[in-house]
């Protein structure tokens, strides 16, 4: 687990990783509508890193193609970006990683374009879920804390979640310890630390809480029906947490 | 323990450890030990390296689970 101290080297890099990845998600927010092909994205966000002088830390990681994770509907994560434009009524999730100086960060968000009032719901729900673990996040606090109030709000508005997918530590790797789960019981689990960097990822969807995995990545909702998924990178500090993506 | 109280999670065997005990690497890349249940070992299912699995947990406790199914 990437343990970092606060006005450290690491904890600069990591806050300036974090700046990019947010500024490529913010574009991307404005830019990417009806009509637009998943290629220009990958194009896009690849170019912008390369401006920034930092790396993509997806393309290559065990062999993953692109630099950003791009999953339309029913695909959940690790979508590969494909020949396809944008259409009305679609759930778009974009999903980047960053990597400078050898920090890494990871963000998320997904795109509603649709009028749909069950894909709304299901946007907002993630949205609020990811908020709301957030707000609970502090040193002391167990991982089955953040899985529970991610669960409940997944309950509250009616939706399932995605069970065999999970948040993680990250920072100086992809993935790192310990696993994040969107379910658990409180007071149980792995004890957060001050100086702990975490990935919080939330993945709802409208029927589905298996998944099913035909090829090495795209991982698709079982039932394929839609899915959203939000994330963040957090530092805990002493107080609570730092959200730098 | 209620069903409510278990959770089952697919994922891999990457080693046969002694005591029918298996490391699994679940779909999160979380690594966590098996043991095989008794419906498993009464019908001499035989589980090795490479196959698919379902591990089932109990909420309190997700590193370590038993291993119900071959898939």
């Amino acid at each position: 687990m990437a343990n970092i101290k606060i006005d450290s080297q690491a904890y600069n890099d990591l806050k300036i990783s974090g700046k990019i990845l947010r500024n490529i998600l913010e574009n991307l927010k404005k830019s990417v509508k009806i009509g637009t092909n998943l290629l220009e994205i990958e194009n896009f966000v690849d170019k912008t890193i390369c401006e920034q002088y930092a790396t993509a830390s997806f393309k290559g990681y065990d062999g993953f193609p692109s630099s950003v994770c791009l999953s339309v509907n029913d695909t959940i994560v690790h979508g590969i970006p494909f020949d396809y434009c944008i259409k009305s009524g679609d759930l778009v999730s974009i999903d980047l990683g960053i990597i400078y100086n050898d920090m890494f960060t990871d963000g998320a968000i997904t795109l509603n374009f649709s009028q749909d009032n069950q894909d709304k719901i299901l946007c907002q729900a993630t949205q609020k879920a990811l908020n709301n673990a957030i707000k609970i996040i502090k040193p002391g606090v167990k991982t089955g804390d953040i899985g529970n109030i991610i669960a409940q709000t997944a309950e509250q508005a009616k939706l399932k979640v995605i069970q065999d997918l999970s948040g993680h530590g990250t920072g100086k790797a992809v993935h790192e310890k310990p696993t994040i789960y969107n379910f658990g019981v409180k007071n149980h689990g792995i004890e957060i630390k001050s100086g702990d960097v975490l990935a919080i990822e939330p993945m709802f969807s409208l029927k589905s809480e298996k998944i099913i995995n035909k090829n090495k990545w795209s991982i698709k909702t079982k039932n394929n029906d839609k899915s959203a998924h939000f994330e963040h990178t957090v530092i805990v500090t002493q107080n609570g947490v730092e959200i730098i993506t | 323990m209620s069903k409510k109280e278990v959770i089952t999670l697919e994922g891999v065997v990457e080693e046969s450890l002694p005591n029918t005990i298996f490391r699994v690497i679940l779909e999160n890349g979380q690594k966590v030990l098996g043991i095989l249940s008794g419906k498993m070992r009464k019908n001499y299912i035989k589980v090795t390296v490479g196959d698919r699995v379902l591990v089932e947990f109990s909420l309190y406790n997700l590193t370590k689970g038993r291993i119900i199914r071959r898939i």
